[in-house]
């Protein structure tokens, strides 16, 4: 541009010298520092990106030791496991060898993986259906004992893995099985059950989807209950029979609570391992969860690098899951359920007679498989020989002080136990505040950010240590404590990071799909109004969504009671009653197992009772029981 | 695109490189540690404690075990009375739920013990566990005898002591063995297994209950002793016995050599026979619970079963004893051809990074030498310590009567008598003396399993995996 056009135009152009080039470009870095320091506050001063940035930081560092090191064994040699010609620490892909293209791939891999991938689909299924169903009898229907349903349903969750796999076990075994005997069922009404009803990939699927079908008719439940009716009533008004309706509405309404459960049942069954030991070992059905246990736990580590290997597997098939649920869940779909003009849907009505019908069948499945389980801890801690009642029963294993063996006395005064159970109280209630809140804080932002990467990232990552298997994540978090003098003298809080860290998909997926229900407007009202954040999660985002949000608490105090692999390495038998549980095994008295495993029960029982006191809300209230 | 993704595999590779979980340099022997226990080798027990209270203080040792049985109350009482005596005062306390208690006793599994342990030495962790009873002679071989964090403490008493065996047990120093041996369940009189072999006969598959090796090591282990060239002459001769009733054959095995083929026959058909239970308390249960079924089952676990209506111990069958078994002290011949029983052991290990190593000597000197500190296991057959005086004598432990009335821990009581007619010969243990050299049981040899370990797990894996 010539000077005199500036001139002409009244523009005062500087003479240009060397050191006002100087300052010109100062001047220009000051405003580009300027203009990006506004750029970081404004992206800060939404609360959703400040809590995204904090923990993609948070969770990065978390999950990056852990998954580096599963790498790392399987792709170095290590010293429990040589490698023929190689020295320990060389790299090799001779575990990934062996382990998908040797003779031994097929006994420990590929059969185990497809036995795997059957389990969990029909668990799944199963989870699905009687999860979810139960979910919509409570809901939107009006069949009777609702409360009473809905308060028992979530106790298959409540109780650990292995104890339903155990009742199923004492209750159905027979004579017809292969080294059976006489079970409690045959006792009863002389029916012999065949072996593949009692062992095998059917009562595996079913104990599983038992276990897990409490996920279902929470998520399925929290959606549910809180379903905007309008779109189901212009169903109506347009003369739409009621199962088109069901399946073209009221289903897409629930695709990302139906995509949640997928992703937490068909992971969790894939890496479940006490069910499929009790139930299909027997026939030697072994799924890749327990051929993985005795990889990495067994043998002196002398399979662990092929363990490592299988974690791997398991951990992209978790990552598939998750890019297909995040894919279906992103993007421009909408799955606002909760708006600021909801209306309730009608409940359809069963009829006079199939309303009780319903409600009887479902009484009954409810009460067997919810009760069940916990009369047979009662029972089974009143006799000597498990599943032996002739000498009829006896309280001796609760109450007495005599030293039954092994300086082991009775329940109630067993010290130890108590210790156990108060270390395994305070241990969860930590780790279900820690995860809780920040799985909410999570869910939170990612609803509000869902199409940023960074909030992809947040919410990949926040899943992450889910897929990782417990026992990987307890020997990494050993070494990195035992590698920090002052973190290793308190083994209580590294359980309690462990567990956060566990538990955070929990809570975040609770959250999550909370959120993504609740339409922006709600929030976008106080907003106009210059509510500050907190309040309006405080007074508007946390009770309309009360519920989904305190599950995000709850279940992490549930699995946290009644894990055992994740503080295997970290901590004494005093702060985990699992463990102590674990040894109560060891010395031979299953009696009063039995009985742990009733308070473990109770406790968490009452936890959930006196939250629903405290706080008005529970679980199962969440999703209608009342 | 190329540049980024060569950028980024380096930056993984270099981080893979960091990441250490557990291999770490080799850490030597504190000087410390290794004088203070060669000095307390030399001393007696009650010089011992006093060199142990001066170390001590108002301390605590941590002491990590695969058994909770060291930490009970005969033992901790034991040790805190003689710190007492040479304290001259009453400073410590027996109760572990003290803060004046001297032992901080954990204890845990034999698959995650080795972890923590070298997993404190690696780290340099310096007020981490004084001490160890461990059990898995490989385990123990590879991770602690090889790299040399293993500090052997031998006690002067058992020392000086002429009934110890120094060859066997001095180093690494053994506490206990620890017996695993043959059970059946003769409740329908059609059950015995005479000859080893027989439980690898076909009828059996589905019905030998034992415990999963990949969850217990020490069960690999005796697979792997099995291939120990005299342990195969042993499986050979029981082979070409007319007892065997299972001629399992053979040809597949020959590759393995003229001996050593019946050893790995003998694998591959007990591990396809094998129902694997987590637990030798479940096996034994479901043993107990299953007329027709034989196990290979740790002995003690047999206590377990308790007498009902439905279920006694008079069923099982020790099949070494028989049951015709009177007196453990004069039973003659092992009723099963091939070996008895499985004998794996509890060895003791001071730590090298040892924060109090004299009380850690002086704690272990009291479980392996007195009858207070063993007094834990000494009460159960199948338990027999490396100083037999130490011991109970359980040779008639199935001797007595049973009530007839069902007691309040709702069993029928069972009155040990030795001079009363037997009611469970199955309790009626023999010395280990006797399965050793009568019932030729297997002794598990941590340098012949460690040296073995590799060519001889490959076998195993492949018939695991054929499961």
């Amino acid at each position: 541009m010539e000077p005199e056009n500036l001139k002409e135009n009244e523009i005062q152009t500087p003479e240009f010298t060397p050191g006002d080039s100087i300052a010109l470009n100062e001047d220009s870095f000051g405003i580009k520092v300027k203009r990006t320091f506004n750029g970081i506050k404004t992206f800060f001063s939404n609360p959703a990106n400040t809590i995204l940035v904090f923990f993609v930081i948070l969770l990065l560092i978390l999950n990056v030791f852990p998954l580096l090191s599963v790498t790392k064994d399987s792709l170095f040699v290590l010293k429990t496991e040589p490698v023929p010609g190689a020295k320990i620490g060389d790299f090799t892909f001779s575990y990934w060898e062996e382990t998908l293209a040797s003779e031994i791939s097929k006994g420990y891999f590929w059969k185990p993986l497809g036995r795997s991938f059957v389990v969990s689909i029909f668990s799944c299924l199963f989870a699905l259906v009687f999860g979810g169903g139960t979910a919509f009898l409570i809901c939107r229907t009006n069949m009777p004992f609702k409360k009473f349903i809905s308060s028992v349903f979530i106790f298959p969750y409540i109780m650990p893995q292995w104890t339903l796999a155990l009742f199923w076990k004492n209750f159905f075994i027979s004579t017809a099985c292969n080294a059976g005997h006489v079970g409690e069922f045959q006792a009863l009404t002389g029916v012999v059950m065949p072996e593949w009803f009692v062992f095998g990939p059917f009562p595996i699927s079913v104990v599983l989807g038992l276990h897990y079908a409490p996920f279902a008719y929470i998520l399925l439940g929290g959606v549910l209950r809180n379903m905007d009716a309008n779109l189901e009533e212009a169903a109506t008004i347009l003369n739409i029979p009621k199962w088109k309706t069901f399946f073209k509405v009221t289903i897409p309404m629930l695709t990302p609570a139906i995509l949640s459960t997928i992703l937490l049942v068909f992971t969790a069954a894939m890496s479940s391992y006490p069910i499929a030991q009790t139930l299909g070992s027997p026939v030697e059905y072994f799924v890749l969860a327990v051929r993985m246990k005795g990889m990495i736990q067994g043998a002196g580590g002398a399979m662990a690098g092929m363990g490592a290997v299988v974690s791997i597997v398991l951990i992209l098939l978790g990552i598939i899951i998750l890019i297909f649920n995040q894919r279906a869940t992103s993007g421009r779909k909408q799955y606002t359920t909760v708006s600021g003009k909801a209306g309730q849907a009608t409940k359809q009505n069963l009829g006079k007679v199939g309303k009780w019908v319903t409600g009887v069948i479902m009484i009954i499945l409810i009460i067997f498989f919810c009760f069940g389980p916990m009369v047979s801890f009662l029972l089974e801690s009143m006799i000597a020989n498990p599943g032996d009642y002739s000498n009829g029963l006896t309280t001796y294993y609760w109450t007495t002080n005599d030293n039954i063996r092994n300086n082991i006395t009775g329940v109630f005064n067993e010290t130890d136990l108590w210790s156990a159970l108060r270390g395994s109280i305070l241990l969860s209630v930590l780790c279900s505040l820690a995860a809780g809140t920040m799985g909410l804080l999570i869910g939170y932002a990612i609803s509000k950010k869902r199409k940023s990467k960074l909030a992809q990232a947040v919410n990949g990552l926040s899943f992450f240590p889910y897929l990782i298997p417990s026992i990987s994540l307890s020997a990494c978090f050993f070494f990195l404590s035992a590698s920090v003098s002052w973190l290793y003298k308190l083994p209580l809080l590294v359980c309690v990071i462990l567990g956060t860290m566990k538990y955070i998909p929990f809570a975040s997926r609770s959250s999550l799909n909370a959120m993504m229900q609740l339409s922006g407007e709600i929030e976008e009202s106080a907003l106009i109004q210059n509510v500050p954040w907190w309040k309006r999660m405080v007074r508007i985002v946390f009770p309309i969504q009360k519920s989904a949000f305190l599950s995000g608490y709850l279940l992490p105090f549930i699995s946290c009671m009644r894990e055992l692999n994740l503080f295997l390495f970290i901590g004494s038998n005093s702060i985990v009653l699992t463990r102590y549980m674990y040894f109560l095994e060891d010395t031979g008295i299953p009696a009063l197992e039995n009985a742990a495993n009733l308070i473990l029960v109770v406790i968490i029982l009452v936890v959930n009772w006196l939250v629903n006191l405290l706080t008005g809300a529970s679980i199962d209230k969440g999703v209608g029981g009342k | 695109m190329k540049k980024r993704v060569v950028t980024l595999s380096l930056a993984a590779l270099s981080l893979l490189g960091m990441v250490g979980c557990g291999n770490k340099s080799k850490v030597t022997v504190s000087k410390e540690v290794e004088a203070a226990v060669k000095d307390a080798m030399t001393l007696s027990r009650d010089d011992l404690m006093k060199k142990a209270v001066a170390e001590l203080g108002d301390n605590q040792l941590k002491f990590l075990a695969v058994t909770s049985r060291g930490g009970k109350p005969a033992a901790l009482n034991k040790f805190a009375e003689l710190l007492n005596k040479a304290a001259g005062s009453e400073k410590y306390s027996g109760d572990k739920s003290a803060k004046n208690c001297p032992v901080k006793y954990d204890s845990t599994v034999d698959g995650q013990i080795y972890t923590t342990l070298t997993g404190e030495v690696d780290n340099k962790v310096s007020d981490g566990y004084s001490g160890a009873i461990l059990q898995d002679g490989y385990q123990l071989q590879t991770k602690l005898i090889d790299p040399g964090y293993m500090v052997n403490y031998v006690p002067k008493e058992w020392n000086d002591a002429t009934e110890t065996d120094k060859t066997s047990n001095a180093n690494p120093f053994t506490l206990q063995y620890n017996f695993k041996t043959w059970m059946v369940n003769n409740k329908n009189n059609d059950t015995v297994i005479d000859n080893v072999w027989d439980i690898t006969d076909p009828k059996f598959k589905g019905k030998l209950f034992t415990m999963d090796p990949t969850n217990e090591n020490v069960n690999m282990d005796w697979m792997i002793q099995l291939t120990d060239p005299k342990v195969a002459k042993e499986l050979k001769a029981a082979y070409n016995e007319a007892s065997n009733n299972s001629k399992v054959d053979l040809s597949a095995y020959k590759k393995y050599g003229e001996d050593l083929q019946y050893s790995y026959a003998f694998i591959a058909n007990y591990i396809a026979n094998a129902v694997f239970s987590s637990d030798d308390g479940e096996a034994v249960n479901s043993l107990a619970a299953t007329p027709g079924s034989i196990g290979w089952i740790v002995y003690s676990k047999i206590q377990n079963v308790k007498e009902t209506a439905k279920t006694t111990k008079k069923d099982i069958v020790i099949s070494a004893l028989g049951n015709e078994n009177t007196d453990g002290a004069t039973i003659s011949a092992s009723k099963i051809s091939g070996f008895a029983g499985f004998m794996y052991k509890h060895y003791m290990s001071v730590m090298p990074n040892a924060k109090y190593p004299y009380a850690t000597c002086a704690f272990l000197n009291v479980l392996s030498t007195t009858p207070e500190g063993y007094s834990a296991w000494a009460g159960d057959v199948g338990d027999y310590p490396s100083m037999p005086s130490i011991n109970k004598d359980r040779t008639k432990g199935g001797n007595g009567s049973l009530a007839t009335e069902v007691d309040k821990d709702g069993v029928f009581k069972f009155t040990q008598k030795a001079d009363d007619p037997t009611i469970f010969p199955c309790l009626n243990d023999p010395s280990s003396n006797w399965w050793l050299n009568t019932g030729k049981a297997i002794v598990e040899t941590p340098s012949f399993i460690g040296a073995n370990y590799a060519t001889v797990y490959q076998f195993i894996k492949v018939q695991l995996a054929n499961k």
